[in-house]
């Protein structure tokens, strides 16, 4: 264990005004609820899918190493309205990968409305808009 | 029932749990224990690997970021601003740099640059909190400072942050090898902050975990698109790796910083090492 104060560090945190601490537990509890909400959704959604699928026709080895997911939206609904457990995982998937954008989302907003934080809006803004882009246009 | 398919979906399981436990301590995600177990033990093509693997890097990073960001190890201002840094450097890679570079000649650059920063982390690798830092302007200006209570010490823990424009470097680099190679970012956002930054391991790796879910996601797309994803291989990765990550959560949160930093290191030495012999084309 090493010595318990270090030397070049403050001792007491950086001078703030106490709503500014108040907002930033708001940000962090807001960021763990939207990630821990999302996550488990979206693991309960994929695991309704698979038990449907293995009820339905239980898919061989093979199928299950070559099934690929389907990006197009309307045949997912069509898939999930049908009761399809494949179609069910995809929509799980999405909420998995949509999570990380709904926290960031969610930091813009209380960026801006909580903290009136411009600098850091604009950062978490930046930072929501590049990912949309990679998302959705890099392919 | 087909016992083979239930086997197939077990042995993933297994794989997944552990990579989560993994991830979730070293803030690298589960990619690490995935991907060989995948292509090597069960024959799957890299690419699919490399999808699965996206998939359990966002689980982990929101399963495990919940957790740590509810405890306030996590960052969350050093997060957001140097999530900046990386998604643009993703941006770069994957849309123009893609195009010239040499995926071949990148792993091989990238595995050096990993075994040479294993010099720096073994050199401290006895330091429990990092002495004598002096928050930069930037980091001043940027209110970067922090504390988060550790468990293992029993007291609150304060902390400056220091040489942010070379953390902000790594990061883009972070972002760049992401773009391209879709793999390896996280390695490099916990060494901006435990090298370059100097943050308590803890906060380093905790930072890091928090971040990797927005770059998996936005390198999503292409492995979604081009029909990399497998919706059987994803559920049990993704169910696995959430309950591996909570885990690996209770036993980072109960260890030192030098017992987080030797993980971090076995596993900087593993990832460099495997990069190489990816370059190279070394097969075991």
């Amino acid at each position: 264990m090493s010595e318990p104060e270090q030397s070049g560090n403050p001792t007491t945190a950086p001078a703030q005004p106490a709503g500014g601490v108040r907002n930033e537990n708001i940000i962090q509890d807001v960021s763990a609820w939207v990630l821990r909400i999302g996550v488990v959704s979206s693991v309960l959604v994929m695991a309704l899918g698979l038990t449907l699928a293995f009820i339905h026709h239980p898919p061989s080895v093979h199928h299950m190493q070559t099934a690929v997911l389907n990006d197009h939206l309307t045949v997912i609904l069509h898939g999930v309205m049908s009761g399809d457990g494949e179609s069910i995982i995809d929509v799980g998937l999405f909420i998995l990968v949509l999570t990380p954008v709904a926290r960031v989302l969610a930091s813009v907003i209380l960026f801006a409305l909580v903290d009136r934080d411009w600098f850091y809006t604009a950062v978490t803004l930046i930072v929501l808009i590049l990912t949309l882009v990679s998302l959705l246009f890099i392919h | 029932m087909d016992t083979a398919a239930i086997i197939w979906i077990l042995e993933i399981a297994g794989a997944s749990f552990l990579g989560g436990v993994v991830g979730a301590i070293s803030g690298l995600g589960g990619g690490i224990v995935i991907v060989p177990v995948l292509t090597v033990f069960m024959g799957m093509p890299i690419q699919q690997a490399i999808g699965a693997s996206i998939v359990s890097v966002i689980a982990v990073s929101s399963g495990a970021g919940s957790v740590y960001v509810r405890d306030h190890i996590t960052n969350v201002r050093i997060a957001m601003f140097l999530e900046l840094s990386t998604a643009s450097g993703a941006i770069l890679g994957a849309a123009v740099l893609s195009r010239f570079l040499n995926a071949d000649t990148l792993k091989i650059l990238f595995g050096f640059t990993l075994l040479f920063s294993l010099v720096p982390v073994l050199l401290k690798l006895a330091e429990e909190l990092p002495e004598n830092v002096q928050s930069d302007r930037l980091a001043k200006w940027l209110q970067l400072q922090g504390s988060y209570f550790d468990k293992r010490m029993g007291r609150e823990i304060t902390y400056n942050a220091g040489r942010v424009p070379p953390a902000m470097g790594i990061m883009f680099l972070a972002g760049i090898m992401a773009g391209i190679l879709g793999i390896g970012a996280g390695v490099l956002k916990v060494l901006a902050q435990e090298i370059a930054m100097r943050l308590p391991t803890k906060v380093a790796t905790a930072t890091s975990n928090f971040m990797i879910g927005v770059t998996a996601a936005a390198a999503a797309g292409v492995y979604l698109h081009r029909g990399l994803v497998l919706p059987f291989v994803v559920v049990p990765v993704a169910t696995s790796v959430l309950v591996g990550a909570i885990l690996g959560t209770k036993l980072m949160e109960k260890m030192s910083n030098t017992m987080v930093r030797k993980v971090f290191a076995v596993l900087l030495g593993i990832i460099g090492v495997q990069m190489l012999m990816g370059g190279f084309h070394v097969k075991l």
